[in-house]
């Protein structure tokens, strides 16, 4: 059937892909865990626990739990099909498959998190078909966003935006962390974000990453950290910035300092042809030209960036190892998130877009080191 | 996504109620004569192992190593900075950041000498973490053990009980707090509010459906909400679920009717398909039962399960032209539904 509509060139990308790859078929999955490959090809939510997406050459059909088959699907969605249990929604893949004709090379793409369980079902009924690893292939097309896409993404950035004013007068000496991040979760649901990925810390330099929020309350002369990470439509933008309780110490503010240095100096390199490996490298040169080249190893920090998309952490992983060129219309965070003996960890980053000549700042929020608690 | 307050009190669950667990599940794989076994966690499939430990990842996945004797290892795919977090919030005291999950899990088992290998609910692991761990380890050395909750009986201790009842309980109170006027509001305003109460009252995690009335509720897209909505909350306290289903902004009678009749339907020992069966010829309602203690927090029934003494069941039932939706956590004891919020 013909696709029309805002997903027309999306699918049309997708069975391009399964011609080159040699696919017959393209099963997309989700779960809990993640939902991303699902959404991609589907993109209205689904309460269900786990989907299945089959595309083919003609149509898409969505497998979801019921009762959730009777809510609307995605606009790509031709035929939903729902069952009352896992095993029964599994085998009901299976059968639309064989019925369609699909094989002999059935793609599978988000099976990386598909479980045992239903992977047993679907190798045992789906008869002569193969299921082929394909979550790479179809990755490939996730990369470069398209307008709809973009538009998701923008919204949640201004989501973020908000969030972090909110998050900022939430700071105050003895208010416990979980308060603050109920409040911000509670905004952001507000103002239509579906999801939101929110890690925090507090403290100093007792303070060595972030966590799901704790009891601990704030005090004065604390950093306090976030990353605002909301989904709207599905796409999640991210936001990552830092407060002092008070005002900040020399030490905040000498860390900070080389925060916004790495970040200014990712900002100003990120451009089409540029690799993840450079993004990561000129962030890291600031830290190691001020001595402090050893907080830049994983013992410290995990990575300095990552994409944005269905995914809060998507590929490429901004690390000095990923030879990855970066193309225009990727979204990207470049984070120089890492411990300091200075003042404890700290977090500044920006969701980016990479524009044919450099990159534009999707989250608007002043890029400065944020002062709370004086009321 | 685990967001609230993932901390463990041990004055609400105490380090020997915990230990008295592992030493049971140890004691089965003495009987059995496996050296181990191993379990899997995600943040979609966080029970087992936290039923265990206490240890809930807040994202990613990691596996737990529990040997016949001594003290449990884990291995998660989460930054090193992050052990001392997992150290606090948990009973274990062997954490290690995986490179690879399997790679790392055959290698510890394989140092101790572990050649008769459970791998518990090999369903709930993803198949290709399955794949890695039998290719790191002789063909013979694993036996696939059934889920937890079919081993032990999960939901059933006192400690359970009362942390169920507290979700319950912070899921009634948020549910007031936001009151039953919901003209005026969108989905996305309702579902903030009650996101809001819920975390502030100490609530781990949170999912909340809204719709209109006499429809499934979905997640909440913008949509302005009518005099009379139905909503559905799944809480999470310190690992410990429930599900309610409501009707907000009608007569309450809509609800009390439905609540009355599920427990008509909902006897023990009845097939769930003869249930669901019971509940369409009567007057068109349709149920649907979860199995709320194992695997994810809640696992549909299949219609050929049964409603079993000692389940903890979450049962929604919508009456599509009373524009009614109703739904709670159970415990099926021998004589009929205990609510549990």
């Amino acid at each position: 059937m013909p696709q029309t509509g805002r997903y027309a060139a999306r699918l049309a990308r997708l069975r391009q892909m399964m011609a080159e790859q040699g696919l017959d078929g393209l099963l997309c999955f989700g779960n809990g865990f993640r939902k991303d490959y699902l959404r991609y090809v589907n993109p209205a939510p689904t309460p269900s626990p786990y989907g299945f997406c089959l595309l083919t050459p003609q149509d898409v059909t969505l497998f979801v739990e019921a009762p959730w088959d009777q809510l609307p699907p995605g606009e790509t969605v031709q035929e939903v099909i729902g069952a009352r249990s896992p095993a029964e929604v599994a085998r009901a893949v299976a059968r639309r498959a064989r019925q369609l004709g699909v094989g002999p090379r059935l793609g599978l793409a988000g099976g990386e998190v598909m479980e045992a369980a239903f992977y047993d079902i679907l190798r045992e009924s789906l008869g002569a078909i193969t299921l082929v690893p394909a979550s790479k292939a179809v990755m490939e097309l996730r990369y470069v966003k398209d307008e709809a896409e973009l538009e998701a993404i923008r919204r949640a950035a201004a989501i973020a935006d908000e969030g972090w004013k909110l998050f900022v007068a939430a700071c105050r000496p003895g208010v416990p962390q979980y308060e603050i991040t109920a409040r911000c979760e509670g905004l952001v649901r507000e103002l239509g974000a579906e999801d939101n990925f929110m890690l925090m810390a507090s403290g100093t330099t007792d303070v060595y990453g972030m966590t799901p929020p704790s009891s601990r309350r704030l005090e004065r002369g604390d950093n306090v950290l976030t990353e605002f990470t909301p989904q709207v439509d599905g796409y999640y933008a991210q936001l990552c910035r830092t407060l002092t309780v008070g005002p900040p110490s020399p030490e905040q503010r000498r860390a900070f300092e080389l925060f916004k240095r790495a970040a200014d100096a990712a900002l100003a390199l990120i451009r089409p042809g540029v690799t993840a490996a450079d993004i990561a490298r000129v962030q890291n040169d600031v830290f190691r030209a001020e001595g402090y080249g050893e907080y830049c190893t994983a013992q410290y920090t995990r990575v300095r960036g990552h994409g944005l998309g269905l995914h809060f952490d998507e590929e490429p992983m901004i690390l000095e190892e990923v030879d990855f060129p970066i193309r225009a219309g990727m979204v990207l965070i470049a984070h120089p998130n890492t411990y300091l003996p200075l003042a404890g960890y700290m977090v500044f980053g920006d969701a980016l877009l990479v524009t044919e000549t450099g990159c534009e700042r999707l989250t608007k929020t002043e890029r400065i080191l944020f002062q709370a608690g004086e009321s | 996504m685990k967001r609230g307050l993932v901390e463990w009190d041990p004055t609400e669950l105490s380090r020997e109620a915990l230990a008295a667990r592992v030493a049971r599940y140890q004691a089965l794989l003495a009987e059995r004569g496996l050296d181990a076994a191993v379990f899997y966690t995600s943040v979609a499939q966080p029970v087992a192992v936290r039923y265990l430990t206490h240890f809930l990842p807040y994202w990613n996945e990691g596996v737990l190593v529990l040997p016949r004797a001594g003290e449990p290892a884990l291995f998660v795919a989460l930054s090193n900075r992050v052990v001392p977090w997992i150290k606090g919030s948990s009973t274990l005291r062997e954490v290690r950041a995986a490179r690879s999950l399997a790679g790392d899990t055959a290698r510890y088992l394989q140092e101790r000498g572990a050649a008769r290998i459970g791998l518990v609910d090999r369903g709930s692991f993803p198949y290709r973490l399955v794949e890695e761990l039998r290719a790191q380890l002789p063909a013979g050395a694993w036996v696939d053990l059934p889920p937890l909750g079919a081993t032990l009986p999960l939901g059933q201790d006192p400690d359970e009980r009362r942390l169920r009842r507290r979700a319950g309980a912070l899921a009634i109170q948020a549910l007031a707090e936001v009151g039953a006027t919901v003209a005026g509001l969108t989905d996305c305003q309702l579902a903030g509010r009650l996101e809001r109460a819920l975390r502030l009252a100490g609530a781990e995690d949170t999912l909340v459906l809204v719709g209109p009335a006499g429809q499934w509720p979905g997640l909440p897209r913008g949509a302005p909400l009518g005099e009379r909505a139905h909503v559905i909350l799944q809480v999470e306290y310190k690992g410990h679920w429930v599900q309610l289903g409501r009707t907000l902004g009608g007569p309450p009678a809509a609800n009390g009717h439905l609540a009355e009749r599920l427990r008509t339907w909902c006897v023990p020992g009845r097939r769930i398909g003869a249930i669901v069966d019971a509940a369409q010829a009567h007057d068109g309602t349709a149920v649907y039962l979860y199995r709320s203690e194992r695997g994810t927090p809640f696992t549909a029934l299949g219609a050929g399960e049964q409603l079993a003494v000692g389940n903890i069941v979450a049962v929604l039932a919508l009456h599509p032209a009373r524009r009614a939706l109703y739904g709670d956590t159970f415990a099926v004891e021998a004589d009929g539904l205990l609510a549990l919020s």
